[in-house]
């Protein structure tokens, strides 16, 4: 790619029911997702942001109600996927190159949070992410930064169909 | 770590380890719920970076006296290739253990340990047991839930 001038990123009209592509998505036959009963307050090209619950399944024995911190990862891996959509306005398949973690604060299971995420920066085929948890009283749970390969080898996401959801 | 191995998480992920003359090596057996893309039927990047946290975890206190805990710091993940609906391997590499902090290191692949989908660097806190452990303690209540200027002045009196 060296020496070739960036093509020019071309923006497709904006979706006006994006919310409602993003909320089918997550609470639709996706097992995972439905767990995360996930529902997105703001879906716009300069950010995202996402109410999510700690499922059951991240509960460990020897911690009592508190969830393994790998429940942090799997919201923000599919959040901040979200948010480069929501940069691109266009469901590309992408796939996740890297994630950093920061684990600021454990949280409990069936406790809400509130998840926001940006796509800082968009320089095809990479995008990156960053984003932070917090709880409803705003103590931040954990940070992440992420890049993102868009264009990956998968298909397009035709669930986002834009088409489909107009109607 | 039996507790860990009998958590709920770890039946949810299958998350089994074992014992080799050339080290542990983890294992889980996914199914429907941890995948990612339906699409091309990918593994979620959450679960294989769980999974890998588990390892080092894992891995780090078989290394740590009986009465030594840790707490995750920060993982770094990178997704070197999508990892197929299928049983995903570990292996972890202890690569220091302090006074305070320990480093360990995860490889994770699937047909072949030579072809890795994924690798992690985990950093944790060492602390002296669950009891003093951070994760033994729900997150603390606000610090001054009415505001600075509501703060008890009970000590004063």
């Amino acid at each position: 790619m060296i020496g070739t001038v960036p093509k020019p990123i071309s923006t497709p009209p904006v979706s006006s029911n994006w919310t409602g592509v993003m909320e089918t998505f997550f609470s639709g036959s996706h097992h995972l997702f439905a767990a995360l009963r996930m529902k997105p307050t703001k879906v716009d090209a300069d950010g995202v942001s996402v109410i999510a619950t700690i499922p059951e399944v991240f509960s460990q024995a020897a911690t009592g109600n508190l969830a393994h911190r790998g429940a942090y990862t799997i919201i923000l891996d599919t959040f901040f996927g979200f948010a480069v959509f929501a940069r691109l306005q266009t469901p590309k398949a992408i796939a996740t190159i890297n994630l950093r973690t920061e684990y600021l604060r454990p949280v409990e299971i069936g406790e809400r949070i509130i998840c926001t995420a940006e796509c800082h920066a968009l320089d095809e085929p990479v995008a990156r992410v960053r984003g932070e948890i917090v709880d409803y009283d705003g103590r931040p749970l954990a940070s992440a930064t992420g890049a993102f390969m868009i264009g990956s080898s998968g298909p397009d996401f035709p669930a986002f169909d834009r088409e489909a959801f107009a109607r | 770590m039996t507790a860990l191995a009998e958590s709920p998480l770890s039946s949810w992920l299958c998350f089994t380890v074992r014992e080799t003359s050339d080290g542990r090596i983890y294992a889980i057996a996914p199914g429907d719920a941890h995948v990612g893309n339906p699409l091309i039927k990918a593994l979620h990047g959450g679960i294989v970076s769980t999974f890998l946290e588990i390892a080092a975890h894992h891995e780090l206190h078989g290394a740590l006296p009986p009465d030594g805990d840790s707490e995750a710091i920060n993982i770094n993940v990178d997704y070197l290739k999508s990892a197929k609906l299928a049983p995903l391997f570990a292996r972890a590499r202890i690569a220091k253990i302090g006074r305070r902090l320990a480093f360990v290191d995860c490889i994770a692949w699937q047909e072949s340990e030579d072809n890795p989908v994924a690798k992690a660097a985990c950093s944790f806190c060492l602390v002296k047991s669950a009891a003093t452990s951070l994760a033994g303690v729900p997150p603390a209540p606000r610090e001054n839930p009415g505001g600075a200027f509501f703060h008890s002045t009970d000590g004063d009196s």
